[in-house]
Protein backbone atom coordinates (compact mmCIF):
# COMPACT_ATOMS: atom_id res chain seq x y z
CA UNK A 1 0.00 0.00 0.00
CA UNK A 2 1.52 3.68 -1.12
CA UNK A 3 2.26 5.97 1.22
CA UNK A 4 0.38 9.03 -0.01
CA UNK A 5 -2.31 8.49 -2.63
CA UNK A 6 -3.55 12.16 -4.49
CA UNK A 7 -6.85 12.35 -6.24
CA UNK A 8 -7.98 14.88 -9.04
CA UNK A 9 -11.61 15.20 -9.98
CA UNK A 10 -12.62 14.58 -13.68
CA UNK A 11 -13.20 18.25 -13.77
CA UNK A 12 -10.30 19.58 -12.41
CA UNK A 13 -8.47 17.00 -14.64
CA UNK A 14 -10.78 18.68 -17.68
CA UNK A 15 -9.66 22.35 -16.78
CA UNK A 16 -6.18 21.47 -16.42
CA UNK A 17 -6.04 19.40 -19.97
CA UNK A 18 -8.03 22.74 -21.24
CA UNK A 19 -5.71 24.91 -19.64
CA UNK A 20 -2.45 22.62 -21.70
CA UNK A 21 -3.90 22.25 -24.98
CA UNK A 22 -4.82 25.75 -25.40
CA UNK A 23 -1.23 26.58 -25.78
CA UNK A 24 -0.88 24.01 -28.72
CA UNK A 25 -0.09 26.15 -31.75
CA UNK A 26 1.82 24.94 -34.71
CA UNK A 27 3.13 25.92 -37.30
CA UNK A 28 4.27 24.35 -40.54
CA UNK A 29 5.77 25.21 -44.25
CA UNK A 30 6.75 22.85 -46.72
CA UNK A 31 6.59 21.98 -50.88
CA UNK A 32 7.17 19.44 -53.10
CA UNK A 33 8.09 19.16 -56.62
CA UNK A 34 5.81 17.45 -58.87
CA UNK A 35 7.73 17.69 -62.14
CA UNK A 36 5.69 20.31 -64.47
CA UNK A 37 4.52 22.08 -60.90
CA UNK A 38 5.57 23.09 -57.06
CA UNK A 39 2.68 22.81 -54.58
CA UNK A 40 3.29 23.66 -51.04
CA UNK A 41 1.52 25.02 -47.67
CA UNK A 42 2.67 27.26 -45.27
CA UNK A 43 -0.14 26.78 -42.15
CA UNK A 44 -0.32 28.17 -38.64
CA UNK A 45 -3.21 26.22 -36.35
CA UNK A 46 -4.52 26.04 -32.67
CA UNK A 47 -6.51 23.66 -30.95
CA UNK A 48 -9.99 24.28 -29.48
CA UNK A 49 -13.23 22.96 -27.62
CA UNK A 50 -13.35 19.23 -27.43
CA UNK A 51 -14.28 17.21 -24.29
CA UNK A 52 -12.15 14.99 -22.48
CA UNK A 53 -14.08 11.46 -20.58
CA UNK A 54 -12.16 9.41 -17.53
CA UNK A 55 -13.02 5.96 -18.54
CA UNK A 56 -13.48 3.05 -15.66
CA UNK A 57 -10.75 0.86 -18.04
CA UNK A 58 -7.86 3.49 -16.96
CA UNK A 59 -7.68 5.15 -20.18
CA UNK A 60 -8.87 9.11 -21.35
CA UNK A 61 -10.94 9.36 -24.27
CA UNK A 62 -10.53 12.97 -26.20
CA UNK A 63 -13.31 13.86 -28.85
CA UNK A 64 -14.05 16.34 -30.95
CA UNK A 65 -10.67 18.68 -30.19
CA UNK A 66 -10.77 21.41 -33.25
CA UNK A 67 -7.78 21.99 -35.51
CA UNK A 68 -8.38 26.06 -35.92
CA UNK A 69 -6.33 26.69 -39.47
CA UNK A 70 -4.93 30.95 -38.34
CA UNK A 71 -3.37 30.07 -41.83
CA UNK A 72 -3.43 27.63 -44.40
CA UNK A 73 -2.11 28.81 -47.26
CA UNK A 74 -1.40 26.94 -50.20
CA UNK A 75 1.47 27.37 -52.60
CA UNK A 76 1.29 26.29 -56.03
CA UNK A 77 3.59 27.15 -59.24
CA UNK A 78 3.66 25.97 -62.31
CA UNK A 79 6.13 25.99 -65.34
CA UNK A 80 3.73 26.78 -68.38
CA UNK A 81 4.95 24.33 -70.84
CA UNK A 82 5.76 25.64 -74.19
CA UNK A 83 2.83 26.39 -76.60
CA UNK A 84 3.96 25.92 -80.38
CA UNK A 85 2.14 25.22 -83.93
CA UNK A 86 3.16 23.23 -86.52
CA UNK A 87 5.30 20.31 -86.08
CA UNK A 88 4.51 16.50 -87.10
CA UNK A 89 6.18 14.51 -89.48
CA UNK A 90 5.38 13.97 -93.16
CA UNK A 91 5.29 10.20 -94.64
CA UNK A 92 7.51 10.16 -97.36
CA UNK A 93 7.51 7.67 -100.24
CA UNK A 94 10.65 4.90 -99.80
CA UNK A 95 13.79 5.51 -100.09
CA UNK A 96 12.68 8.90 -98.45
CA UNK A 97 12.98 9.13 -94.67
CA UNK A 98 9.98 10.79 -93.21
CA UNK A 99 10.28 14.47 -92.49
CA UNK A 100 9.78 15.62 -89.27
CA UNK A 101 8.99 19.69 -89.55
CA UNK A 102 9.70 21.95 -86.89
CA UNK A 103 7.84 23.99 -84.39
CA UNK A 104 7.45 27.82 -84.04
CA UNK A 105 6.21 28.60 -80.57
CA UNK A 106 4.16 31.03 -79.46
CA UNK A 107 6.27 32.62 -76.56
CA UNK A 108 9.54 33.55 -76.28
CA UNK A 109 10.17 31.95 -72.87
CA UNK A 110 8.44 29.38 -70.69
CA UNK A 111 6.35 31.52 -68.76
CA UNK A 112 5.94 30.71 -64.93
CA UNK A 113 2.41 31.36 -62.90
CA UNK A 114 1.87 30.68 -58.91
CA UNK A 115 -0.91 31.36 -56.71
CA UNK A 116 -0.64 31.36 -53.14
CA UNK A 117 -4.91 31.51 -51.54
CA UNK A 118 -5.17 31.18 -48.27
CA UNK A 119 -7.78 28.41 -47.88
CA UNK A 120 -8.00 28.61 -44.18
CA UNK A 121 -11.56 29.61 -44.21
CA UNK A 122 -12.70 26.54 -45.85
CA UNK A 123 -11.61 23.26 -43.96
CA UNK A 124 -12.57 22.51 -40.47
CA UNK A 125 -10.92 19.49 -38.70
CA UNK A 126 -11.53 17.26 -35.88
CA UNK A 127 -8.58 15.24 -34.04
CA UNK A 128 -9.71 12.65 -31.18
CA UNK A 129 -7.63 10.57 -29.68
CA UNK A 130 -7.97 7.67 -26.96
CA UNK A 131 -4.95 6.80 -24.65
CA UNK A 132 -3.75 6.87 -20.55
CA UNK A 133 -1.85 8.93 -18.29
CA UNK A 134 1.66 7.54 -17.34
CA UNK A 135 4.18 9.32 -14.66
CA UNK A 136 7.60 9.64 -16.10
CA UNK A 137 10.54 11.02 -13.71
CA UNK A 138 12.46 14.07 -14.63
CA UNK A 139 16.27 13.43 -13.63
CA UNK A 140 17.72 17.36 -13.96
CA UNK A 141 21.39 15.46 -14.02
CA UNK A 142 20.83 14.32 -16.93
CA UNK A 143 21.60 15.66 -20.15
CA UNK A 144 19.00 17.20 -22.65
CA UNK A 145 19.08 15.14 -25.55
CA UNK A 146 20.45 16.87 -28.77
CA UNK A 147 18.77 17.53 -31.30
CA UNK A 148 16.19 17.91 -28.11
CA UNK A 149 12.69 17.35 -30.26
CA UNK A 150 10.33 19.17 -27.75
CA UNK A 151 12.34 22.21 -27.93
CA UNK A 152 9.69 23.85 -30.58
CA UNK A 153 6.63 22.51 -28.60
CA UNK A 154 7.52 22.73 -24.81
CA UNK A 155 5.91 25.60 -23.37
CA UNK A 156 8.13 25.79 -20.29
CA UNK A 157 11.12 25.73 -20.05
CA UNK A 158 13.02 22.49 -18.35
CA UNK A 159 13.02 22.19 -14.60
CA UNK A 160 16.44 22.98 -12.76
CA UNK A 161 15.86 20.22 -10.28
CA UNK A 162 14.63 16.39 -10.36
CA UNK A 163 10.90 16.24 -10.93
CA UNK A 164 7.70 13.55 -11.36
CA UNK A 165 5.41 14.36 -14.57
CA UNK A 166 2.25 13.07 -15.53
CA UNK A 167 1.42 12.97 -19.08
CA UNK A 168 -1.30 12.22 -21.08
CA UNK A 169 -0.37 9.49 -22.89
CA UNK A 170 -2.16 9.30 -26.43
CA UNK A 171 -2.36 5.75 -27.81
CA UNK A 172 -4.15 6.42 -31.24
CA UNK A 173 -5.18 9.62 -32.94
CA UNK A 174 -7.43 10.02 -35.60
CA UNK A 175 -7.31 13.11 -37.54
CA UNK A 176 -10.21 14.11 -39.69
CA UNK A 177 -8.98 14.38 -43.09
CA UNK A 178 -8.88 17.15 -45.24
CA UNK A 179 -11.77 17.64 -47.36
CA UNK A 180 -11.97 20.88 -49.36
CA UNK A 181 -15.01 21.87 -50.62
CA UNK A 182 -16.34 22.88 -54.39
CA UNK A 183 -15.63 26.32 -53.41
CA UNK A 184 -12.25 25.89 -52.48
CA UNK A 185 -11.69 23.96 -55.59
CA UNK A 186 -13.00 27.27 -57.79
CA UNK A 187 -11.13 29.68 -55.95
CA UNK A 188 -7.79 27.83 -57.24
CA UNK A 189 -9.12 27.08 -60.30
CA UNK A 190 -9.81 30.91 -61.13
CA UNK A 191 -6.96 31.92 -59.26
CA UNK A 192 -4.61 29.83 -61.89
CA UNK A 193 -7.03 31.02 -64.87
CA UNK A 194 -6.41 34.83 -64.12
CA UNK A 195 -2.27 34.02 -64.13
CA UNK A 196 -2.44 32.06 -67.00
CA UNK A 197 -4.64 34.78 -68.79
CA UNK A 198 -2.28 37.33 -67.59
CA UNK A 199 -0.03 35.78 -69.61
CA UNK A 200 -1.99 35.89 -72.80
CA UNK A 201 -2.59 38.92 -74.85
CA UNK A 202 -6.58 39.98 -75.30
CA UNK A 203 -7.84 39.97 -78.44
CA UNK A 204 -8.34 37.88 -80.92
CA UNK A 205 -4.87 36.42 -80.11
CA UNK A 206 -6.10 34.98 -76.71
CA UNK A 207 -9.01 32.93 -78.50
CA UNK A 208 -6.50 31.51 -81.08
CA UNK A 209 -4.23 30.46 -77.64
CA UNK A 210 -7.17 29.14 -76.74
CA UNK A 211 -8.16 27.29 -78.79
CA UNK A 212 -4.43 25.86 -79.32
CA UNK A 213 -4.47 25.02 -75.67
CA UNK A 214 -7.89 23.65 -75.51
CA UNK A 215 -9.29 26.42 -73.25
CA UNK A 216 -8.18 27.02 -69.93
CA UNK A 217 -9.88 24.69 -67.87
CA UNK A 218 -8.63 22.10 -69.99
CA UNK A 219 -5.17 22.89 -70.06
CA UNK A 220 -4.68 23.31 -66.27
CA UNK A 221 -6.02 19.94 -65.87
CA UNK A 222 -3.38 18.98 -68.37
CA UNK A 223 -1.00 20.79 -66.33
CA UNK A 224 -1.65 19.46 -63.31
CA UNK A 225 -2.92 15.50 -64.43
CA UNK A 226 -6.02 15.57 -62.90
CA UNK A 227 -8.97 13.84 -64.13
CA UNK A 228 -11.96 15.37 -62.10
CA UNK A 229 -12.68 17.47 -60.04
CA UNK A 230 -9.79 20.00 -58.46
CA UNK A 231 -10.88 20.09 -54.74
CA UNK A 232 -10.46 16.32 -54.80
CA UNK A 233 -7.05 16.74 -56.26
CA UNK A 234 -6.31 19.36 -53.52
CA UNK A 235 -7.58 17.43 -50.33
CA UNK A 236 -5.32 14.44 -51.61
CA UNK A 237 -2.46 16.83 -52.04
CA UNK A 238 -3.16 17.41 -48.63
CA UNK A 239 -3.96 13.73 -47.08
CA UNK A 240 -1.24 11.87 -49.02
CA UNK A 241 1.40 13.98 -50.89
CA UNK A 242 2.15 16.33 -48.16
CA UNK A 243 1.91 14.37 -45.06
CA UNK A 244 0.71 16.82 -43.23
CA UNK A 245 -1.55 14.34 -41.26
CA UNK A 246 1.19 12.40 -40.18
CA UNK A 247 2.73 15.73 -38.92
CA UNK A 248 0.19 17.09 -36.77
CA UNK A 249 -0.23 13.03 -35.30
CA UNK A 250 2.89 12.82 -34.67
CA UNK A 251 3.17 16.86 -33.05
CA UNK A 252 -0.12 15.80 -30.52
CA UNK A 253 1.59 12.57 -29.56
CA UNK A 254 4.72 14.35 -28.87
CA UNK A 255 3.02 17.68 -27.13
CA UNK A 256 1.20 16.07 -24.92
CA UNK A 257 3.30 12.34 -24.32
CA UNK A 258 6.70 13.71 -23.98
CA UNK A 259 7.23 17.36 -24.35
CA UNK A 260 4.26 18.74 -22.04
CA UNK A 261 3.23 17.03 -18.53
CA UNK A 262 -0.42 17.95 -17.32
CA UNK A 263 0.83 17.79 -13.48
CA UNK A 264 4.49 17.96 -12.30
CA UNK A 265 5.55 17.11 -8.16
CA UNK A 266 8.73 17.98 -7.63
CA UNK A 267 11.50 15.36 -6.00
CA UNK A 268 11.95 16.03 -2.99
CA UNK A 269 8.39 17.82 -2.20
CA UNK A 270 8.83 20.42 -0.18
CA UNK A 271 5.96 19.62 2.92
CA UNK A 272 6.96 22.64 5.09
CA UNK A 273 8.80 26.12 3.87
CA UNK A 274 11.98 27.27 5.71
CA UNK A 275 10.69 29.69 8.65
CA UNK A 276 12.44 31.00 11.56
CA UNK A 277 15.87 30.19 10.89
CA UNK A 278 14.84 26.86 10.28
CA UNK A 279 15.29 24.41 6.67
CA UNK A 280 12.25 23.38 4.75
CA UNK A 281 11.22 20.20 5.50
CA UNK A 282 10.70 18.00 2.03
CA UNK A 283 10.39 14.05 1.53
CA UNK A 284 11.56 12.31 -1.42
CA UNK A 285 8.95 10.59 -3.43
CA UNK A 286 9.28 6.88 -4.75
CA UNK A 287 7.44 4.98 -7.19
CA UNK A 288 4.99 7.63 -8.35
CA UNK A 289 2.28 5.34 -10.41
CA UNK A 290 -0.81 6.84 -11.82
CA UNK A 291 -4.08 5.71 -13.07
CA UNK A 292 -7.74 6.87 -14.04
CA UNK A 293 -11.09 5.96 -13.22
CA UNK A 294 -14.40 7.40 -14.34
CA UNK A 295 -14.47 9.92 -11.78
CA UNK A 296 -10.85 10.82 -11.02
CA UNK A 297 -7.57 10.79 -11.26
CA UNK A 298 -5.68 8.50 -8.68
CA UNK A 299 -1.92 9.18 -7.94
CA UNK A 300 0.29 6.95 -5.77
CA UNK A 301 3.74 7.60 -4.26
CA UNK A 302 5.69 6.06 -1.38
CA UNK A 303 8.27 7.88 0.57
CA UNK A 304 11.94 6.54 0.26
CA UNK A 305 15.56 7.54 1.38
CA UNK B 1 0.11 35.93 -56.59
CA UNK B 2 2.84 36.09 -58.68
CA UNK B 3 2.97 36.12 -62.73
CA UNK B 4 6.59 35.62 -65.04
CA UNK B 5 5.41 37.29 -68.33
CA UNK B 6 6.84 35.81 -71.51
CA UNK B 7 7.41 37.47 -74.67
CA UNK B 8 5.18 37.04 -77.78
CA UNK B 9 6.03 35.78 -80.63
CA UNK B 10 4.07 38.59 -82.33
CA UNK B 11 4.91 37.94 -86.07
CA UNK B 12 3.11 34.54 -85.54
CA UNK B 13 -0.25 36.32 -85.10
CA UNK B 14 0.53 39.04 -87.72
CA UNK B 15 1.83 37.03 -90.90
CA UNK B 16 -1.10 37.31 -93.19
CA UNK B 17 0.91 36.65 -96.58
CA UNK B 18 3.27 33.84 -97.36
CA UNK B 19 5.62 33.66 -100.02
CA UNK B 20 8.26 30.47 -100.71
CA UNK B 21 10.45 33.13 -102.41
CA UNK B 22 10.76 35.30 -99.37
CA UNK B 23 10.57 32.97 -96.12
CA UNK B 24 9.31 34.16 -93.03
CA UNK B 25 8.41 33.05 -89.86
CA UNK B 26 5.56 30.02 -90.04
CA UNK B 27 7.14 28.99 -93.33
CA UNK B 28 9.97 26.26 -93.82
CA UNK B 29 11.37 25.25 -97.01
CA UNK B 30 12.75 21.72 -97.55
CA UNK B 31 15.63 20.31 -99.93
CA UNK B 32 16.77 17.24 -100.82
CA UNK B 33 20.09 16.59 -101.25
CA UNK B 34 19.83 13.40 -103.64
CA UNK B 35 23.43 12.89 -104.36
CA UNK B 36 26.75 12.36 -102.41
CA UNK B 37 28.73 15.53 -102.58
CA UNK B 38 29.83 18.88 -101.28
CA UNK B 39 27.21 21.97 -101.89
CA UNK B 40 27.45 25.76 -100.80
CA UNK B 41 24.82 27.10 -98.41
CA UNK B 42 24.05 30.74 -98.65
CA UNK B 43 21.14 32.36 -96.89
CA UNK B 44 20.00 35.86 -97.26
CA UNK B 45 18.45 38.14 -95.33
CA UNK B 46 17.03 40.48 -97.45
CA UNK B 47 19.69 40.99 -99.98
CA UNK B 48 22.35 40.11 -97.44
CA UNK B 49 24.51 37.14 -97.26
CA UNK B 50 24.22 36.13 -93.28
CA UNK B 51 25.12 32.58 -93.47
CA UNK B 52 27.76 30.55 -95.45
CA UNK B 53 28.71 26.73 -95.21
CA UNK B 54 29.25 23.99 -96.90
CA UNK B 55 27.25 20.85 -96.83
CA UNK B 56 29.01 17.64 -97.09
CA UNK B 57 26.41 14.94 -98.53
CA UNK B 58 28.05 11.25 -97.42
CA UNK B 59 26.83 7.97 -97.95
CA UNK B 60 27.95 7.09 -94.16
CA UNK B 61 24.61 5.99 -92.24
CA UNK B 62 25.16 7.52 -88.94
CA UNK B 63 25.08 10.67 -90.51
CA UNK B 64 21.56 12.72 -90.03
CA UNK B 65 19.21 12.40 -92.50
CA UNK B 66 17.59 15.93 -91.30
CA UNK B 67 19.27 18.83 -90.36
CA UNK B 68 16.80 21.57 -89.14
CA UNK B 69 18.45 25.68 -89.85
CA UNK B 70 16.64 27.73 -87.62
CA UNK B 71 17.30 31.16 -90.06
CA UNK B 72 16.33 33.56 -87.53
CA UNK B 73 19.15 32.38 -84.86
CA UNK B 74 21.77 32.99 -88.39
CA UNK B 75 23.42 36.24 -87.66
CA UNK B 76 23.14 37.49 -84.64
CA UNK B 77 26.38 39.43 -84.10
CA UNK B 78 26.34 42.56 -83.96
CA UNK B 79 27.39 42.92 -87.68
CA UNK B 80 24.47 41.14 -88.50
CA UNK B 81 25.96 38.12 -89.84
CA UNK B 82 27.86 35.71 -89.60
CA UNK B 83 30.76 37.45 -91.17
CA UNK B 84 34.28 35.44 -91.74
CA UNK B 85 32.77 32.19 -90.22
CA UNK B 86 32.60 29.24 -92.81
CA UNK B 87 29.89 26.09 -90.92
CA UNK B 88 29.63 23.15 -92.04
CA UNK B 89 26.96 20.08 -92.14
CA UNK B 90 27.24 16.83 -92.78
CA UNK B 91 24.35 15.00 -93.84
CA UNK B 92 22.96 11.16 -94.92
CA UNK B 93 22.84 11.12 -98.81
CA UNK B 94 18.98 11.48 -99.77
CA UNK B 95 18.50 13.53 -96.39
CA UNK B 96 17.33 16.71 -96.11
CA UNK B 97 17.52 19.90 -94.40
CA UNK B 98 14.63 22.09 -93.22
CA UNK B 99 15.11 25.99 -93.29
CA UNK B 100 12.42 27.84 -91.19
CA UNK B 101 12.26 31.05 -89.13
CA UNK B 102 11.21 30.84 -85.33
CA UNK B 103 10.58 34.47 -84.66
CA UNK B 104 11.17 37.66 -86.29
CA UNK B 105 9.68 39.96 -89.05
CA UNK B 106 12.54 39.71 -91.46
CA UNK B 107 12.44 37.50 -94.98
CA UNK B 108 14.81 34.94 -95.92
CA UNK B 109 16.07 32.70 -99.08
CA UNK B 110 18.21 30.18 -99.86
CA UNK B 111 20.80 29.54 -102.66
CA UNK B 112 22.59 25.77 -102.70
CA UNK B 113 24.85 25.00 -105.15
CA UNK B 114 26.27 21.86 -105.68
CA UNK B 115 30.62 21.96 -106.18
CA UNK B 116 31.34 20.05 -109.30
CA UNK B 117 34.67 19.48 -110.81
CA UNK B 118 34.65 22.18 -113.09
CA UNK B 119 31.37 24.57 -111.87
CA UNK B 120 28.98 25.62 -109.78
CA UNK B 121 25.34 24.02 -110.32
CA UNK B 122 22.55 26.34 -108.70
CA UNK B 123 20.12 23.58 -107.74
CA UNK B 124 18.19 26.50 -104.94
CA UNK B 125 17.58 29.80 -105.51
CA UNK B 126 14.34 30.06 -103.43
CA UNK B 127 14.13 33.91 -104.20
CA UNK B 128 13.33 32.89 -107.48
CA UNK B 129 11.60 29.06 -107.26
CA UNK B 130 11.72 26.07 -105.74
CA UNK B 131 12.64 22.69 -107.15
CA UNK B 132 10.95 19.93 -108.30
CA UNK B 133 11.64 17.52 -105.22
CA UNK B 134 11.56 20.25 -102.69
CA UNK B 135 8.79 20.74 -99.69
CA UNK B 136 7.53 24.07 -98.81
CA UNK B 137 5.36 24.00 -95.64
CA UNK B 138 3.49 26.98 -93.89
CA UNK B 139 1.64 26.81 -90.45
CA UNK B 140 -1.42 28.77 -90.86
CA UNK B 141 -2.17 30.12 -87.52
CA UNK B 142 -4.78 33.00 -88.05
CA UNK B 143 -8.15 31.31 -88.98
CA UNK B 144 -10.40 31.99 -92.05
CA UNK B 145 -9.57 31.17 -96.03
CA UNK B 146 -6.31 31.52 -98.20
CA UNK B 147 -5.68 31.14 -101.42
CA UNK B 148 -2.49 29.78 -102.72
CA UNK B 149 -1.33 30.49 -105.92
CA UNK B 150 1.88 28.49 -107.95
CA UNK B 151 2.63 31.54 -110.14
CA UNK B 152 5.40 29.00 -112.25
CA UNK B 153 1.91 26.72 -113.05
CA UNK B 154 -0.44 29.30 -113.02
CA UNK B 155 -2.86 27.26 -110.27
CA UNK B 156 -4.99 28.41 -107.67
CA UNK B 157 -6.35 26.68 -104.35
CA UNK B 158 -8.12 27.30 -101.50
CA UNK B 159 -6.85 26.23 -97.83
CA UNK B 160 -9.40 26.96 -94.86
CA UNK B 161 -7.95 26.80 -91.82
CA UNK B 162 -10.85 26.22 -89.20
CA UNK B 163 -11.25 27.18 -85.41
CA UNK B 164 -11.51 23.65 -83.77
CA UNK B 165 -14.41 22.57 -82.32
CA UNK B 166 -12.75 20.23 -79.37
CA UNK B 167 -9.23 19.78 -78.65
CA UNK B 168 -7.21 18.49 -81.56
CA UNK B 169 -3.30 18.26 -82.29
CA UNK B 170 -1.42 20.89 -83.96
CA UNK B 171 1.37 18.50 -84.89
CA UNK B 172 -0.63 16.84 -87.87
CA UNK B 173 0.72 18.19 -91.45
CA UNK B 174 -1.53 17.80 -94.53
CA UNK B 175 0.22 17.25 -97.51
CA UNK B 176 -0.57 18.86 -101.22
CA UNK B 177 0.89 17.94 -104.19
CA UNK B 178 2.07 19.81 -106.91
CA UNK B 179 1.68 17.90 -110.48
CA UNK B 180 4.95 18.37 -113.08
CA UNK B 181 2.41 20.70 -114.80
CA UNK B 182 2.22 22.92 -111.38
CA UNK B 183 -0.96 22.04 -110.85
CA UNK B 184 -1.95 21.62 -107.25
CA UNK B 185 -3.13 18.10 -106.50
CA UNK B 186 -6.60 19.41 -104.83
CA UNK B 187 -9.02 22.57 -105.29
CA UNK B 188 -9.56 22.69 -101.99
CA UNK B 189 -7.48 21.73 -98.27
CA UNK B 190 -8.33 21.93 -94.57
CA UNK B 191 -6.59 22.24 -91.72
CA UNK B 192 -7.25 23.67 -87.96
CA UNK B 193 -4.77 26.47 -86.63
CA UNK B 194 -2.02 25.86 -86.12
CA UNK B 195 -1.54 22.90 -88.05
CA UNK B 196 0.99 23.02 -91.45
CA UNK B 197 -0.11 22.57 -95.24
CA UNK B 198 3.09 21.68 -96.80
CA UNK B 199 3.13 21.41 -100.35
CA UNK B 200 5.44 19.09 -102.34
CA UNK B 201 6.21 20.30 -105.34
CA UNK B 202 6.69 18.07 -108.13
CA UNK B 203 7.53 20.75 -110.52
CA UNK B 204 9.45 24.07 -110.33
CA UNK B 205 7.16 26.22 -108.06
CA UNK B 206 6.50 29.63 -106.47
CA UNK B 207 4.14 29.16 -103.88
CA UNK B 208 2.26 32.59 -102.51
CA UNK B 209 -0.40 32.04 -99.61
CA UNK B 210 -2.48 34.86 -98.37
CA UNK B 211 -5.75 34.96 -96.26
CA UNK B 212 -8.62 36.64 -98.47
CA UNK B 213 -11.60 36.12 -95.80
CA UNK B 214 -10.05 36.31 -92.01
CA UNK B 215 -12.34 34.16 -89.83
CA UNK B 216 -15.31 35.89 -87.74
CA UNK B 217 -13.36 36.25 -84.73
CA UNK B 218 -10.58 38.34 -86.25
CA UNK B 219 -13.09 40.99 -88.19
CA UNK B 220 -15.04 40.91 -85.04
CA UNK B 221 -12.23 41.54 -82.70
CA UNK B 222 -10.58 43.90 -84.95
CA UNK B 223 -13.80 46.02 -85.16
CA UNK B 224 -14.37 45.80 -81.63
CA UNK B 225 -10.98 47.89 -81.15
CA UNK B 226 -11.83 50.74 -78.76
CA UNK B 227 -11.41 53.92 -80.52
CA UNK B 228 -11.36 57.83 -79.36
CA UNK B 229 -13.09 60.07 -81.75
CA UNK B 230 -12.74 63.86 -81.68
CA UNK B 231 -14.72 66.58 -84.00
CA UNK B 232 -13.54 69.47 -85.18
CA UNK B 233 -16.48 72.03 -83.93
CA UNK B 234 -18.48 73.17 -86.46
CA UNK B 235 -17.50 77.21 -86.39
CA UNK B 236 -21.13 78.35 -87.87
CA UNK B 237 -22.92 77.30 -84.97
Amino acid sequence: MAHFTLAVSERTFQRSFDLLKRNLTFAQADQTSFGIFVAGYDVRAHLEGGTIDLRADNTISVKELDIRWDRLRFMLGINIPEICVGGGCINMPWPIPDICLPRVCVFSGNPDVSISPDLAAFVAQEVSFTGSVVARYFDASLPVPSPDPCAPIRLEPLPSHNQWHIHIDPQTIDVDLFDFPDIAGNLIENALSNAIRAIIPGGFVRDIILAIIGGIADFIRFLLDIPDEIDEWLSDLFNVSFGLLDFIGTLILDFFSSCNPIYRIDDPFELLPARDGLIPVRIPLRDLSVRVNDVEMVAEVNIGG
Amino acid sequence: MTTQKAVLNRPVFTQRAFDSSALTVLTTLIHRFAEVGAYDLFIRRGERVVHRATVNVVREANAAHQIDVDMASLGTEPKGCDCGKHAEYTLREGGVMCFFVSRGTSRYSVVIEQIGAKEKKTLLDSAKSIPAGDLFAVTLVLPGAYRAVNTEGNAKMLVEVSMPAERYRVDQPTLVEIGRTGRFGTRRASIQLGQTVVFRCGAEARIQLELVKPHDIIQKREQEKPRFTVRKPDKNK
